[in-house]
C-alpha cells in the first residue's frame, strides 16, 4: 500500500511515478513528485520505482488566468 | 478494378476535332524559344502573309516546337503527301520567298542557298527519341494532337489494369533513374514515399522540378514546350502510384513560353477530365498547380525548392530526413525532374522491358545496376551542330560530339567537354571514348547531370573555365553554409591571382584543399559539387595551371595579364585599320608604315587582331 | 513516456543511450563531450549552417561526415568527434571564417584551438569589425521560432548574404524584446536606448529573456500555451471534476472531448503571435480565422473569432453545450456586443436551470425554450441581450438582478434562486467548480471585485495536494496569493508568465507554488524600471496597501463587510438531491470522516442538509481565519492599526473604518 496525496493506493513491485500519475488520472502538466519527501525529476517518472509503504506527493502547481 | 478509362479515352479521341485537311503539303514552323529568338516568329508571319496572298495554295500551315538543331534556326519543315519532312535551315523572314520557290519547284534549294536536312542526317540518325518522340511534329498547344499521338493511353491503362504497387514495380523494373542529375531510381523513390506516408500518416504530393538552371542547359524547357501533356500524364501516373491527389510544377520564371504552353495544356486536360476530380470516370482524382520560381539556381535543389514553394526564401536544409518523408510543408513528397516524368508514360505504354533494353547494364533486378533508356543533352559550345540531342545511354562522348554534333568548327581541335553543368566537371580528349551513363561519368570526375554538355576547343583556357563556373556559383550560392559561401570566395580569389599572373607555388594544392573541404562538408548537393569544375580541371589540366603559375603563360592566350599583343612589322602594311579600331588608343604608326602597340595603354581586348587583314597582330 | 524508443550509440568510444531522433550534438553534450557549434542553440531548431559541428559517423555500412547539430540518432552508430578528417575539415572551415572576420573573438578562439592564426588567402571583402555578423542565423531564427515574429531575416545570397530588416527600415512590429541581441554570439546586434529611459534597461531585458527562454524550451511540454492557450485547461478541469457542467452542478461530462483543446488546436491560427502584446512569447490568445457565422446580424459572413479561451469553453459546458461551432459563435457575438463570455454563460446557465426547475417557462421568457443544451435558444438570448430586447433585457442585467426579478415577478422560491444563482457582490462566477475546495470558495467569496478567481486559484493546493489543511494554512494562502496577484494589476502586467511556465529547477525550490525564480524576475523588472531594489516581501507590501485601500473603498460603496463576502451555496456544496447522489460516495465518506455522522439509513434530503450545515459553518470559520490574517475585524473591516501600519491612514479612511468598527 502507498499513499498518494493522502489517498491510499495498491502497491505492486515495479510501480513507477508514471504509473501512479496515470492511475490517478493526473492530466495536469505542472507536477512535482516526491517519494517520502525526496524530489523525483520529471524525466525520471517512468524509471523511478516506488517502494511499498511510501508516501508519495504529486504536487500540482497552478496555471491559467 | 471495374473501370473503363480506356474506353473513355477512346471517346475523347474520337470526339477530337478533325482539322486535318487534305492539303498535299504541310508546312511546319518550329516555334520553340530558341526558334523565336532566331526569328521564327517573323518567319511565321511572313509565311502567313504569303499564304494569304493566295499564290501558293493549297498548303496547310502548322506550328510546332523546336526540332532539335538549334544552331540552324529558324527551321521550317515541309512534308509532302504524308512523307517524312524535309527540314529547311536558317529560314529567316527574308528567305521565306525562296522557301516557297523551292516548295513550288520553281528553284532548287541550292539555287536559293537554302540548306535542307532530313531525319536521315547523322544528326538525327544516331539519336533515339523517347521523350522527344513528338518534338517538332505535334502542335504543343493542341490536346487533340497529343491524343492522336497516344497521350494519356498510359494513364488510362493503369487506371483500368494496374494497382499502384504494380505501377511502381513496372517503373522500378524499367531502371528509370532521375534525369535531374542525381540518378536516383524513380521507382525506388516512389516506393519510399509510399512507405514514408504510411509510417508518418502523411498525405503525399508529387512535384515536378522544372527549375532548370545550369548554364547552357535547356532540355527540360524543350520538353515542356514540345510535349506538355507527357509531363501531365507522367505526373498523374506518379500520383496514382504514390497515392497523391495534388501535384505541383516548379518552373523557373525565365521560361515564359514553356509556362504558357503548360498552363494551356493543364486547362485543356482539366476540361477533358484528364485532370481534376475522378479522372476518366474513375475514382482517382488529381490536379496540378504551377509554382513559378523567381530565378535562383539553388531552388533547383530539392529541399530549397520545397521551401521556396512554401513561400520562404529558397535555402536547402540537411536531408538526413529525406524529402520523400519530410518534403513540401512537411509532407511526404516525390520530386521528379521533367525528363524523368516524360519517360513515365512511354514506359507504361511500351513496357519496362522495352525501356530497359536501351542503355547500359541489366537493370531488371536492380535499377542501380546500369543506366537504361535515353538521355537528352543540350549540346552546345564549340560544336558545329548545336542543339538538343536524345541518345541511348551508353554511346560515347565521341559519337555525340563528332557524329551527332559534327565535330569542332573552324578547323580547331577538341580540348575538353564540360558535362553536368556547374556541378559537373571537365573531361579531356582521352575520355572521349567513355560511354555516357550515370556511373561512368561520375567515376571519371564529372557527372551526367541534368544534361548540359559544353564542348570546348583548343583556344579555351581551363583556368578561365574554372573561374567562370566559380563566379556563376558564387552569385548563386544561397550563402547559408560556410564552405560553399566562403569556399567559393576562396577559390575565386586564388583563381584570380593565377589568372592575373600572381599565382604562387602551392596555390594548386590550396585549391584542392579548399575544394575537398567544400565537397566533404557543404550542406547541399550544390555546395558539395561546387568545386568540381576546379577540381576536375586540375585533375586533367594540371600542366596548364602550372604553366600559368610557374611560367606566367596562358597557352590558350586568354588570360589578359599573361599575354601581349604585338604587331609583326613584316606583315604590317600600315593600313591603320587596327589603330582606328583600338578602343584604348594604344596603337601608333604612320600610314603605310608598320604600326606599334603601346603595352602600357593596351587593354588586351584583341580587337586589333580580329580586324587585321594581314595576320600582322600576334599574341605572345 | 515509457514507449519512447531508446538507442545506444558510441561517441569517441563512450557509450550513451538516447531517445530516438536525439541529435548527435545533444547526445555528446549529455556525456560532456564538447563539439564546437557556432550556429546552434537549444532555443532554436538546428540550422547546420556553420558546419563546425561536423563529426564522422560509422553506421556499419559506411563512414560519413555529418553535422552533429541536426543528425538524428535512428540506429546504433559510432561517432568520432575528432577524427583526422573531422579536424582537417573543421580547420579549413575556420580558416575561411577567419579570413573574412579576423577580429571576431569567438572565431579567433576556435581558430586558435584548431591551430590557425591567419588564413592563407586575402578575403576580398574582409570585415575587420570585432563585432561583425558571422551569418549564423541565430537571431533571425529566435525571432521567427521563439518570438513568432519575422523582424529580421537574411537578404541577398552567397557572399552578399546579410541580416537585415525588410527594406532596411525600422520595423514597427519590433518591440525590442532583445532576443536577437541576447543570442548573437558576436555582439553584432545592439539595443537602442529605450525612449522610456528605465533605470536599468539591461536588467529588465535579462529578466524578460529568462522567461522567453523558458517559453521556448519548456512550453510545449508544460502547458502548451503557445499552441492552444488556456484551452488546454478544459480536459484537465474535466479530469479533476472541476469543469462546470449545467450551472456548476457537476464537474465533468462525457462530451467534454468535443470542446477540448485537441479540437480547437485544429481551428486555431498557427505560428502567429497573439495580439495582446507584441513580443509576448507566451502568445496564449488564440484566434479562429474565416469562421462562418450561422446566426445574428453577421449571419453568413466569415469572421475572425478572438478565442476561445478556457473560460469561454467552461462557460459552454456550464450551459450543457458541447459544440465547438457554438463556442466560436457565442464567443464572437459576446465580443461584438461588448459582453463578457463569463457573465453571459454563467447567467444563461442560471436561466437554463430556472427553466428546467419551472421557475421560468416559455411565456416568461417571451417564447424561448431554454433548458440546458439549448444552443439555438442560447444564441437567440445572446442576440436579444445585444439588442436590449425582450427577455434579453432582463438577463443582460445579471444574475443578482434576475434573482430579485424572478422572485418578485415570477414567484420563484427565493432560497432556491439564491442557492443556484452563481454570483458574489453582483458579479457572475468564473468557470471553476469550487465545491471541494474551501479555500477556493473563499477565493471567490472574499475577492474584492466579486466572484473571480484572479485573486487566488487554490483548488489544486487545497483539494488535490492537500497542502493547506488547516484554516490558518488556507488563510495564509488567501493572504499571499491575492496580494501577489494584485501586484500584477498594480503594474499593468499579465499574470500568466508568472506560473503558466516554470523554470526547470522550480521543483527544487522551497515554495514551488510561488515560482520563486519568477518572483525574483519581477523584483528585477521593478528595480530595472524604477531603480528601487525589491524583495518578494516588499512587492507583497506594495499590494497590501492597495488591497486594503480597495477594501475600504468597497466599504464606502456598501460592499466591504462580512455580509458581502457571502457565497451562493451551489459553490460550497450540493444544493439538490440529484447533485448529492451524483457524487454520493464522496459526500457520504465526508459525512462519516469529516462531519462525524454515519450516513447509513439517512435519506438523501437529510444528507444534503447535514452536509450543508457542515460546509456553511466551515466557510464562516474560513472567513474568521482570513480576516484575522489580514488584520481585519471579524466583520471584514480593516483595522485602524493595520491601516496605520500600511501608511494608508488618511483621515477620511480612518473615519469611515471607525464608523464600521475597524
Amino acid at each position: 500500500m502507498i499513499t498518494v496525496n493522502g489517498i491510499t493506493l495498491d502497491w505492486y513491485e515495479g510501480k513507477t511515478v508514471h504509473d501512479v500519475i496515470q492511475e490517478m488520472n493526473y492530466l495536469f502538466p505542472l507536477l512535482i513528485a516526491r517519494i517520502n519527501g525526496k524530489l523525483i525529476p520529471r524525466n525520471k517518472y517512468d524509471s523511478t520505482e516506488i517502494p511499498d509503504e511510501a508516501t508519495v506527493d504529486i504536487i500540482h502547481l497552478m496555471s491559467g488566468g | 478494378m471495374n473501370t473503363n478509362a480506356i474506353d473513355r479515352l477512346k471517346t475523347l479521341l474520337e470526339s477530337s476535332s478533325d482539322d486535318t485537311n487534305d492539303a498535299p503539303v504541310i508546312l511546319t514552323v518550329h516555334l520553340g524559344t530558341c526558334g523565336i529568338a532566331a526569328g521564327a516568329g517573323k518567319t511565321l508571319e511572313t509565311v502567313k502573309t504569303t499564304l494569304a496572298s493566295g499564290s501558293v495554295q493549297p498548303i496547310e500551315l502548322r506550328s510546332s516546337s523546336c526540332a532539335g538543331l538549334c544552331s540552324y534556326e529558324p527551321m521550317v519543315s515541309v512534308s509532302r503527301n504524308g512523307e517524312r519532312p524535309m527540314m529547311y535551315l536558317d529560314v529567316t523572314e527574308d528567305k521565306v520567298n525562296d522557301l516557297f520557290d523551292c516548295i513550288r519547284g520553281v528553284k532548287t534549294a541550292e539555287e536559293c542557298h537554302l540548306q535542307i536536312i532530313t531525319h536521315d542526317d547523322p544528326f538525327y540518325l544516331k539519336q533515339q527519341t523517347v521523350v522527344f518522340i513528338n518534338r517538332g511534329l505535334i502542335d504543343p498547344e493542341s490536346l487533340d494532337d497529343a491524343l492522336a499521338s497516344g497521350a494519356y493511353k498510359g494513364l488510362a491503362s493503369i487506371l483500368d489494369n494496374m494497382d499502384p504497387a504494380e505501377v511502381i514495380t513496372e517503373i522500378t523494373k524499367s531502371g528509370l533513374r532521375g534525369r535531374g542529375g542525381g540518378g536516383f531510381p524513380a521507382g525506388v523513390k516512389w516506393s519510399s514515399c509510399v512507405s514514408a506516408a504510411e509510417r508518418t500518416e502523411g498525405i503525399p504530393v508529387i512535384v515536378c522540378n522544372a527549375d532548370e538552371g545550369d548554364p547552357g542547359a535547356y532540355m527540360d524547357r524543350s520538353i515542356l514546350e514540345s510535349d506538355p501533356h507527357s509531363i501531365i500524364e507522367g505526373m498523374a501516373i506518379g500520383a496514382y502510384a504514390i497515392g497523391a491527389e495534388e501535384g505541383y510544377i516548379y518552373i523557373r520564371k525565365e521560361y515564359p513560353l514553356a509556362m504558357e504552353i503548360l498552363e494551356n495544356a493543364i486547362r485543356q486536360a482539366r476540361d477533358r477530365n484528364l485532370l481534376g476530380k475522378g479522372l476518366l470516370g474513375t475514382d482517382f482524382s488529381f490536379d496540378l498547380v504551377i509554382h513559378r520560381g523567381a530565378g535562383a539556381f539553388v531552388c533547383g535543389e530539392s529541399s530549397a525548392l520545397m521551401v521556396s514553394m512554401s513561400g520562404m526564401p529558397g535555402e536547402p536544409r540537411s536531408k538526413y530526413i529525406h524529402t520523400v518523408e519530410y518534403g513540401y510543408k512537411g509532407r511526404p513528397t516525390v520530386l521528379n525532374n521533367v525528363e524523368t516524368l516524360a519517360n513515365v508514360p512511354r514506359i507504361i505504354t511500351r513496357g519496362s522491358k522495352w525501356f530497359a533494353s536501351m542503355g547500359t547494364g541489366d537493370v531488371s533486378e536492380n535499377p542501380w545496376n546500369g543506366s537504361s533508356g535515353t538521355k537528352v543533352f543540350s549540346l552546345v559550345g564549340d560544336v558545329k551542330n548545336a542543339g538538343l540531342v536524345e541518345i541511348p545511354m551508353g554511346i560515347t562522348l565521341r559519337e555525340i560530339i563528332y557524329d551527332i554534333g559534327g565535330g569542332i568548327p573552324g578547323g580547331k581541335e577538341f580540348k575538353a567537354v564540360q558535362t553536368g553543368g556547374p556541378s559537373g566537371g571537365v573531361l579531356p580528349a582521352d575520355k572521349l571514348d567513355l560511354p555516357v551513363d550515370f556511373d561512368t561519368l561520375t567515376d571519371a570526375g564529372s557527372m551526367m547531370g541534368s544534361g548540359g554538355m559544353v564542348v570546348m576547343d583548343n583556344e579555351t583556357c581551363m583556368i578561365q573555365i574554372a573561374k567562370y563556373f566559380v563566379d556563376f556559383l558564387k552569385d548563386e550560392s544561397c550563402g547559408k553554409c560556410t564552405p560553399c559561401r566562403e569556399g567559393l570566395v576562396a577559390l575565386g580569389t586564388i583563381l584570380d591571382r593565377i589568372i592575373s599572373g600572381d599565382g604562387r607555388q602551392g596555390d594548386i594544392e590550396l585549391l584542392e584543399e579548399y575544394g575537398q573541404n567544400m565537397c566533404e562538408t557543404s550542406l547541399c548537393a550544390l555546395g558539395q559539387t561546387a568545386a568540381n569544375p576546379v577540381l576536375s580541371t586540375i585533375e586533367y589540366f594540371r600542366d596548364e595551371y602550372e604553366e600559368h603559375i610557374r611560367d606566367g603563360k596562358c597557352g590558350a592566350l586568354k588570360c589578359k595579364a599573361l599575354i601581349e599583343y604585338h604587331i609583326n612589322a613584316e606583315n604590317c602594311t600600315g593600313c591603320t585599320i587596327c589603330a582606328r579600331n583600338c578602343p584604348a588608343d594604344a596603337i601608333r604608326g604612320n600610314l603605310k608604315e608598320p604600326h606599334v602597340i603601346d603595352q602600357e595603354k593596351c587593354i588586351r581586348c584583341g580587337v586589333c587582331r580580329e580586324v587585321c587583314n594581314f595576320n600582322a597582330v600576334e599574341v605572345l | 513516456m515509457a514507449d519512447r524508443e531508446m538507442i545506444t550509440i558510441e561517441i569517441d568510444g563512450k557509450s550513451v543511450s538516447v531517445e530516438k531522433d536525439t541529435t548527435i550534438l545533444e547526445a555528446a553534450q549529455s556525456i560532456d563531450i564538447y563539439i564546437p557549434a557556432l550556429c546552434s542553440s537549444e532555443l532554436v531548431e538546428p540550422y547546420a549552417a556553420c558546419r563546425l559541428c561536423i563529426v564522422e559517423v560509422d553506421d556499419g555500412r559506411k563512414t560519413k561526415l555529418v553535422t552533429s547539430c541536426n543528425y538524428p540518432v535512428r540506429r546504433p552508430i559510432k561517432v568520432y568527434t575528432s577524427s583526422k578528417k573531422v579536424l582537417r575539415n573543421r580547420k579549413i572551415t575556420l580558416e575561411m571564417m577567419l579570413s573574412r572576420w579576423p577580429n571576431v573573438q569567438v572565431i579567433k578562439d576556435l581558430a586558435k584551438n584548431a591551430g590557425i592564426e591567419k588564413a592563407r588567402y586575402q578575403h576580398p571583402a574582409v570585415d575587420l569589425n570585432p563585432n561583425a555578423c558571422i551569418l549564423c542565423g541565430l537571431c533571425m531564427r529566435i525571432c521567427e521560432q521563439g518570438i513568432w515574429e519575422n523582424i529580421i531575416n537574411f537578404t541577398n545570397r552567397g557572399a552578399e548574404r546579410a541580416v537585415r530588416m525588410p527594406y532596411d527600415s525600422e520595423q514597427p512590429h519590433c518591440v525590442g524584446c532583445g532576443a536577437c541581441a541576447e543570442i548573437c554570439p558576436t555582439g553584432a546586434i545592439t539595443m537602442v536606448d529605450d525612449p522610456n529611459q528605465p533605470y536599468d534597461a539591461e536588467m529588465i531585458r535579462k529578466a524578460g529573456m529568462r522567461i522567453t527562454k523558458e517559453m521556448i524550451k519548456y512550453d510545449e511540454e508544460q502547458c502548451d500555451m503557445r499552441g492552444v492557450g488556456t484551452a488546454h485547461l478544459v480536459e484537465i478541469m474535466d479530469a479533476y471534476d472541476l469543469l462546470p457542467v449545467m450551472n456548476y452542478r457537476y464537474g465533468k461530462h462525457e462530451e467534454t472531448p468535443k470542446i477540448s483543446s485537441d479540437i480547437f488546436r485544429k481551428y486555431f491560427t498557427k505560428g502567429k503571435p497573439d495580439g495582446c502584446w507584441l513580443g509576448c512569447t507566451m502568445a496564449c490568445a488564440k484566434a479562429i480565422e474565416d469562421f462562418e457565422l450561422k446566426t445574428g446580424p453577421y449571419k453568413g459572413e466569415k469572421v475572425l473569432v478572438d478565442g476561445p479561451e478556457y473560460e469561454t469553453l467552461g462557460g459552454s459546458s456550464n450551459m450543457g453545450i458541447f459544440d465547438p461551432y457554438f463556442v466560436a459563435e457565442y464567443n464572437f457575438y459576446c465580443d461584438t456586443y461588448g459582453l463578457d463570455t463569463i457573465s453571459f454563460s454563467t447567467g444563461t446557465s442560471f436561466v437554463m436551470e430556472c427553466y428546467e426547475a419551472g421557475v421560468l417557462d416559455k411565456e416568461k421568457t417571451g417564447g424561448l425554450e431554454i433548458p440546458f443544451g439549448a444552443k439555438d435558444a442560447a444564441l437567440e438570448l445572446l442576440h436579444q441581450i445585444g439588442r436590449g430586447e425582450g427577455f434579453g433585457l432582463i438577463v443582460g442585467k445579471g444574475i443578482r438582478y434576475m434573482k430579485k426579478y424572478f422572485v418578485e415577478n415570477f414567484g420563484a422560491d427565493p432560497d432556491f434562486v439564491f442557492d443556484i444563482g452563481m454570483e458574489a457582490k453582483g458579479m457572475e462566477y468564473s468557470e471553476y467548480v469550487t465545491k471541494e475546495s474551501l479555500a477556493q470558495q473563499g477565493g471567490y467569496g472574499i475577492a474584492l471585485k466579486g466572484a473571480q478567481h484572479d485573486e487566488a486559484w487554490l483548488i489544486f493546493m487545497d483539494m488535490v495536494n492537500k497542502q493547506i489543511p488547516t484554516f490558518e494554512d488556507k488563510a495564509e494562502a488567501l493572504h499571499y496569493f491575492p496580494m501577489w496577484r494584485t501586484w500584477f494589476s498594480l503594474c499593468g502586467l499579465c499574470k500568466l508568465p508568472w506560473n503558466d511556465v516554470e523554470p526547470a529547477d522550480n521543483a527544487e525550490t522551497d515554495e514551488p507554488a510561488k515560482v520563486p525564480a519568477h518572483v525574483q524576475g519581477y523584483c528585477e523588472f521593478f528595480e530595472g524600471v524604477t531603480g528601487k531594489p525589491q524583495t518578494m516581501d516588499s512587492l507583497i507590501r506594495m499590494s497590501e496597501k492597495v488591497y486594503n485601500f480597495q477594501r475600504v473603498f468597497n466599504l464606502k460603496m456598501g460592499f466591504g463587510r462580512r455580509e458581502h463576502d457571502v457565497i451562493p451555496y451551489r459553490s460550497a456544496g450540493p444544493v439538490t438531491v440529484e447533485e448529492y447522489e451524483s457524487r454520493q460516495e464522496r459526500y457520504d465518506t465526508q459525512l462519516r470522516e469529516d462531519v462525524g455522522i454515519d450516513p447509513t439509513g439517512m435519506s438523501s434530503e437529510e444528507k444534503v442538509a447535514a452536509t450543508r450545515k457542515f460546509r456553511e459553518a466551515q466557510y464562516e470559520h474560513l472567513l474568521d481565519a482570513v480576516y484575522k490574517r489580514r488584520g481585519w475585524t471579524n466583520d471584514g473591516v480593516p483595522t485602524v492599526a493595520k491601516l496605520i501600519e500600511l501608511g494608508v491612514d488618511f483621515p477620511d479612511v480612518i473615519e469611515l473604518v471607525k464608523k464600521h468598527g475597524g
